[in-house]
């Protein structure tokens, strides 16, 4: 059985409590910067091992080939009150202080509840034998690791690398080589957030008009 | 994932099917040989179920030990796996008790007691769905009563499928089928009618652009939920939903049930086969309508939340 044995980062920032207050660990997707390079899905395969038929991070184009093609990132988004953690049965999913959604990959049972709970569809499943096909669950792990002791080899072959361990970013966001993808505290994720917004003006918020059609 | 949903729901059925039946037989006789044929038919119906949910984990070692697993009471999972392990052994004590025919009483009683717990089983394949709260055809209010009432539909065809089967080629035929079927007839019109007026309600709802409110406190966009009505209506799924649910699983059966009874002397020779059809047509449906609904969930509704809304703006 795992042992918990997580490494929190404190927050850097000068919020209301200093650098007590651990850190809310948040991803934001810069459309507006993204240019489909696939490096953050590389990256994430490479320091991951991720096995083959899993994305932990996928690049979706929106509206391909028409006006207004739009690239997003898609990894799990590692949510504050997260569906998938709510319809496991098992509480194999859980979030941690700084706010990182893990997955304990010894009590998953497979059985793809969070796969429809999860509005990103960041669960991945690999395919397998035909008993007991799904597989555990495998996701983004915010290049946190797992819940068990950091940098051991059940961890490394679990769940990957442990960066946060060390207090380093999630590869992805690392690598990114337009700034897209934002890794950090959600303080300074908010900082970077508002500076683009600032710098950019006003103008029509993408999706919007989706999500609140005009009729 | 339709077929633990369709067998799960089938065995709820059929036991509330073979406890009615049972009781019904207190003043019927007629009854007492459909009644304990159901009863033999619930177990392995919902061994399939559970073999399909342990055939579609990724852990089935994890799955069949659940006791020791499931932890979270909140899933709706957990809550049903529960349901499913303990209706097991109270079928198989029912069945056993009709096969040694030990006590009438008792074996009643036992119906009675166990029937809810069955029926849960039905109206809980739908409460599992609604659990993944960012899908807006996955609606709690409706899911749980439609496949709690196509689960009773289904277990009526089932029962009577295999009643009409072995009729013909199990045993001497009885006189007394034909009143059997009659009274299955009737159960099936109104069940048909309800489901075709839970469908019309559930429709409805969803094309009335309602705003869904799942467990996160955040709120699936507005217009999810027509998204999701066009999808089934009239999307890649409206085939299966028109010509698989409504004609296929409701409107002929019911049409069948209708010239069973209407044309009651003319068809006589071949009202086991029209029954067969007609169940048969049942039970095609059901499944076509686990379908829809499972597959009508690969459309999750745009969200109000993140990424959609904190997405830096055009022109900058």
């Amino acid at each position: 059985m795992a042992t918990t044995n997580i490494t929190i980062p404190n927050r850097s920032a000068s919020g209301p409590e200093g650098k007590h207050a651990p850190a809310r660990m948040k991803f934001y997707v810069d459309t507006k910067r993204c240019i489909e390079c696939g490096g953050c899905e590389i990256a994430c395969k490479n320091e991951n091992n991720v096995p083959p038929g899993i994305a932990r991070i996928r690049v979706v184009t929106v509206n391909e080939g028409q006006p207004g093609e739009t690239n997003v990132a898609v990894p799990c988004m590692h949510c504050s009150n997260a569906p998938c953690i709510s319809v496991c049965p098992v509480d194999a999913l859980f979030n941690r202080a700084d706010g990182i959604v893990h997955v304990n990959k010894e009590t998953c049972i497979g059985c793809g509840y969070c796969l429809y709970a999860c509005p990103f569809g960041a669960p991945q499943f690999p395919q397998g034998s035909p008993f007991g096909k799904r597989g555990v669950m495998d996701k983004c792990t915010y290049c946190a690791g797992g819940p068990e002791e950091a940098f051991s080899a059940v961890e490394q072959q679990l769940y990957g690398s442990n960066r946060i361990a060390e207090g380093k970013l999630p590869m992805c966001a690392s690598v990114c080589s337009t700034k897209a993808l934002v890794a950090g505290d959600a303080e300074e994720v908010a900082n970077v957030v508002r500076y683009r917004a600032a710098a950019r003006g006003s103008g029509n918020i993408w999706g919007a008009g989706t999500a609140y059609p005009s009729n | 994932m339709l077929e633990e949903f369709f067998f799960g729901g089938l065995s709820g059925g059929l036991f509330v099917i073979a406890v009615a039946a049972d009781l019904l037989g207190i003043k019927f006789k007629q009854f007492e040989k459909f009644a304990r044929m159901t009863s033999y038919l619930v177990l392995p119906v919902l061994a399939l179920a559970g073999a399909f949910i342990a055939f579609h984990l990724g852990k089935p070692e994890r799955g069949i030990l659940f006791p020791f697993f499931f932890k979270n009471y909140d899933s709706w999972l957990v809550i049903g796996g529960w349901s499913v392990g303990l209706a097991v052994p109270l079928v198989a004590t029912y069945a056993a008790l009709w096969y040694y025919k030990i006590n009438a009483t008792i074996r009643r009683v036992l119906g009675v007691i166990v029937s809810p717990i069955l029926g849960f089983v039905s109206f809980y394949t739908g409460l599992l769905l609604s659990g993944a709260m960012f899908v807006p055809l996955w609606s709690q209010e409706y899911l749980p009563y439609l496949f709690l009432n196509s689960g009773v539909l289904t277990g009526l065809a089932g029962s009577g499928l295999m009643y009409v089967l072995y009729q013909n080629f199990g045993s001497s035929k009885s006189e007394e089928s034909s009143g059997v079927l009659r009274i299955i007839g009737y159960a099936i019109i109104f069940f048909v009618l309800v489901e075709l007026f839970e469908l019309q309600r559930f429709m409805d709802h969803l094309s009335s652009n309602p705003v869904k409110i799942d467990n996160s406190g955040y709120f699936v966009a507005p217009n999810g939920s027509v998204m999701a009505y066009e999808y089934v209506t009239q999307g890649v799924l409206a085939p299966w939903f028109w010509w698989g649910i409504i004609g296929l699983g409701l409107t002929i059966p019911l049409i069948l049930t209708f010239i069973e009874m209407i044309f009651n002397k003319v068809i006589q020779p071949y009202v086991d086969w029209i029954s067969g059809v007609k169940f048969a047509s049942i039970l095609s449906g059901g499944i076509i309508l686990r379908f829809v609904i499972v597959w009508g969930g690969e459309l999750k509704a745009p969200l109000t939340v993140i990424p959609q809304l904190n997405q830096i703006p055009f022109g900058g």
